[in-house]
């Protein structure tokens, strides 16, 4: 099973990569690409649910990053840096598809499934669970989806989300409160 | 155990699955359960490991094995339409600069004096203090009433209003905003204006003609 926030391994660090992007030297932006791709994909794939949609969030976000990167100031980490981008990017697909589609047909997302170990009740859960995700307000369903789905620590959800960490918990509190009670009104 | 209490011990435990007492506080969550509707499916979240709670399919090695090649491609492809409009707002600022010095040169009374009319006269003012003469007003109720929907007027506003700038916002990647491509007319750039000879000179009057025409009414 693929991580579901790669951790990038071995690359440049950041400052060098930044050093030597702003010195035209191409190969830095491709590894880049090459080192948080799976990241960025992962982040869409959660908001949005289709891969169509996931890779188009993605392709957007570095061709995005790649016009600003030259004005990025290494205040935070590259990683989180385009985490926040393609949530970003996917935020706004998701608007533009919810005034297409409507909600209903949004949660009905694809489900990985667990393979031959799935249990079709673990799966249930899972789905309402997730319908349940969809329904919160905006930046609760993001630090949810960033720090229980993604395993962000509370500083990186923070850096992406531009909010305190005190903030950020507060979401995940109120969340966590309005999932157990919309649970609550969709047991069958 | 309150309600309160229990949602409190479902996020902090749902936040870090390295808590102390981890497995004592989800047995006491879980026996709690019946009491607080809703809660079952969370405790049965929290006693999965974090990379289970939610597990993404990967798109799988095929799939990766363009991904780098197709945002390159599209890096290239908002390049290009980058260096389009960067160009075309130099040009139009250049016509513009062109088109004023040149209605400065030939309006009657203005323009830089002759050396020998200078030799012959006395400077009366300053030549910082001097204001370049006001474009004629026709040209400047021509340019006030150029239309909105006149795809020139269009498309140099959309070269110099494009969010470049910010890149984390919105979706509209250049290469995707769906806009007509600029199309200008053959010729469109004016003549150089220096070093010109009688025949030049004649040659930009005649140009700045046509522009002010064009401007008025039909295009040229």
């Amino acid at each position: 099973m693929e991580p579901v926030v790669a951790k990038p391994r071995g690359p440049a660090p950041d400052a060098e990569l930044l050093r030597r992007f702003r010195s035209g030297e191409a190969a830095a932006f491709d590894e880049i690409v090459r080192t948080h791709r799976r990241t960025v994909y992962h982040v869409a794939r959660r908001v949005l649910g289709r891969h169509e949609d996931a890779d188009e969030a993605a392709q957007l976000t570095f061709v995005k990053a790649w016009r600003a990167l030259g004005r990025f100031r290494g205040d935070s980490s590259i990683r989180t840096w385009l985490v926040r981008i393609a949530l970003n990017v996917s935020r706004s697909m998701w608007s533009a598809r919810r005034e297409q589609v409507g909600l209903e047909d949004l949660q009905e997302l694809p489900d990985a499934g667990e393979g031959s170990e799935g249990r079709l009740g673990r799966r249930q859960d899972r789905r309402r669970i997730r319908q349940a995700v969809t329904r919160l307000p905006p930046r609760q369903r993001e630090v949810v989806l960033l720090k229980v789905f993604s395993e962000m620590t509370y500083a990186e959800v923070a850096e992406v989300l531009q909010l305190s960490e005190g903030t950020v918990k507060a979401h995940l509190h109120q969340a966590v409160s309005n999932l157990r009670r919309r649970l609550a009104e969709t047991v069958d | 155990m309150d309600r309160a209490r229990f949602d409190n011990e479902l996020a902090e435990l749902l936040a870090d699955p390295a808590a102390p007492d981890r497995e004592a506080r989800i047995a006491a969550l879980a026996a709690c359960c019946d009491e607080h509707p809703g809660g079952r499916e969370l405790v049965a979240l929290l006693a999965r490991s974090p990379e289970r709670r939610d597990p993404q399919p990967d798109p799988g090695p095929e799939y990766w094995a363009t991904f780098d090649a197709r945002v390159t491609e599209r890096v290239r492809a908002a390049e290009r339409v980058h260096g389009r409009r960067s160009a075309l707002a130099i040009a139009s600022v250049a016509a513009a600069i062109g088109l004023a010095v040149g209605l400065w040169m030939f309006a009657p009374g203005t323009g830089p004096a002759d050396d020998a009319v200078v030799a012959g006269r006395e400077v009366r003012e300053p030549v910082v203090a001097v204001p370049g003469p006001a474009l004629p007003d026709a040209l400047i109720s021509a340019l006030d009433a150029a239309e909105p929907a006149d795809p020139v007027a269009v498309d140099l506003v959309a070269g110099l209003d494009e969010d470049w700038l910010d890149p984390v916002a919105g979706l509209d990647a250049p290469a995707d905003d769906g806009a007509p491509e600029l199309e200008l007319d053959e010729g469109w750039m004016f003549p150089e204006t220096y070093g010109l000879d009688a025949a030049g000179r004649g040659a930009l009057l005649e140009w700045i003609r046509e522009q002010e025409a064009r401007l008025r009414g039909g295009r040229v």
